[in-house]
């Protein structure tokens, strides 16, 4: 990556995150009804994010050992265990099935 | 929504859990960077200018695969915009003086904005979001360094199990918001829609169609979704008025 491509990069990504920040969050402040859309928003793009980094590899949708590590994961969650403890459960559950060659 | 029980608060060793995952990711994003011939000051410029190791990635991606860097630009900038929509969730959620929110803006990430969308208050929602965005900022930065300096130190992050990490995070501060109607049908129908669209869009866009998930899910009345509702076909509905009027 060249400084020029890094200075668009970085230009771009400021300029898509100003928007959000100071355009679109400030309508919102201004609009009621638009109140539980905001909220609902940023659910729906982490639980997007989630799901891709979850069930996808590249353009491919895919089942592998990180599914086996989220969902012992999900037990830490449900247990309501504490972050250190789902991150060391979701990494150890993931890296145990690697190993042992059960999935991918 | 107005339930912060998922994030009780977060621990020095939560922080450091949350600093390490990101610092590895950190290193594995520079040593990337270096290997398709960027120079050391760039790297090292991107990791806090551009702040998005998902858009390097995704730059290096269409790099390695023989792209020009005009379409790796444009992979870059699609797969970081929504950051946009996550500096857009947090912009009213406790007041910011304009420094604030320029810093809040450019490192966001979605575990801190998950925290921060779903802590009780504002003032919890802000202690939540500089915790969590600032230890991960801190790993991202260290470890880009080590990444730019010694090269890839940690080898396959994928036979660490690193790639559940994060979204095990992003579990975890989200879980309390899923126990609303509403919420959980817009975490359900956001994740359905960006997986089903991951073989046919280009990278970063399932996330902003997911988006429209909230348009859908805000006709859903908020209320208690929980096991216990679905046995007893109970949930919290307002005692009988003949109940209500008993002295």
């Amino acid at each position: 990556m060249s400084l020029l491509a890094l200075a668009i990069l970085s230009a771009g990504n400021a300029i898509t995150r100003a928007i959000g920040m100071f355009v679109l969050g400030r309508r919102a402040a201004v609009n009621p009804r638009w109140t539980k859309l905001m909220a609902l928003v940023p659910i729906a793009v982490v639980a997007a994010v989630f799901a891709v980094q979850t069930f996808t590899s590249r353009d491919q949708i895919v089942f592998d050992a990180r599914v086996a590590g989220v969902a012992a994961a999900s037990i830490a969650v449900w247990r309501r265990a504490p972050m250190v403890l789902v991150v060391i459960v979701a990494a150890g559950v993931t890296a145990g099935v690697r190993a042992l060659h059960l999935a991918g | 929504m107005q339930d912060s029980e998922a994030v009780r608060g977060l621990g020095p060793a939560d922080l450091v859990a949350l600093a390490a995952a990101s610092m590895a990711v950190g290193v594995a994003v520079s040593a990337i960077m270096i290997d398709i011939g960027t120079s050391p000051a760039v790297v090292m410029l991107a990791t806090v200018t551009a702040f998005s190791g998902s858009g390097e990635l995704a730059f290096a991606a269409v790099i390695l695969s023989g792209g020009s860097v005009a379409a790796g630009l444009v992979s870059a900038l699609l797969v970081s915009s929504r950051f946009g929509l996550m500096a857009m969730s947090i912009a009213n959620r406790w007041p910011m003086t304009v420094w604030e929110r320029i810093a809040a803006m450019q490192i966001s990430g979605e575990p801190a904005v998950a925290a921060a969308v779903t802590a009780g208050d504002p003032r919890t929602a802000r202690r939540l979001y500089w915790q969590i965005a600032g230890a991960m900022g801190v790993g991202w930065v260290l470890g880009s360094a080590v990444g730019v300096a010694v090269g890839n130190v940690i080898g396959n992050t994928r036979s660490i199990g690193l790639d559940a990490v994060f979204p095990a995070v992003l579990l975890g501060t989200v879980a309390a918001a899923l126990r609303s109607r509403d919420t959980a049908a817009a975490a359900v129908l956001g994740g359905v829609i960006a997986v089903v669209l991951v073989p046919f869009a280009p990278a970063g866009v399932p996330f902003l169609v997911a988006a429209l998930a909230a348009i859908v899910a805000s006709r859903v009345p908020a209320g208690p979704l929980g096991l216990r509702d679905l046995v007893t076909g109970r949930g919290r509905r307002p005692a009988p008025p003949s109940q209500q009027e008993l002295p």
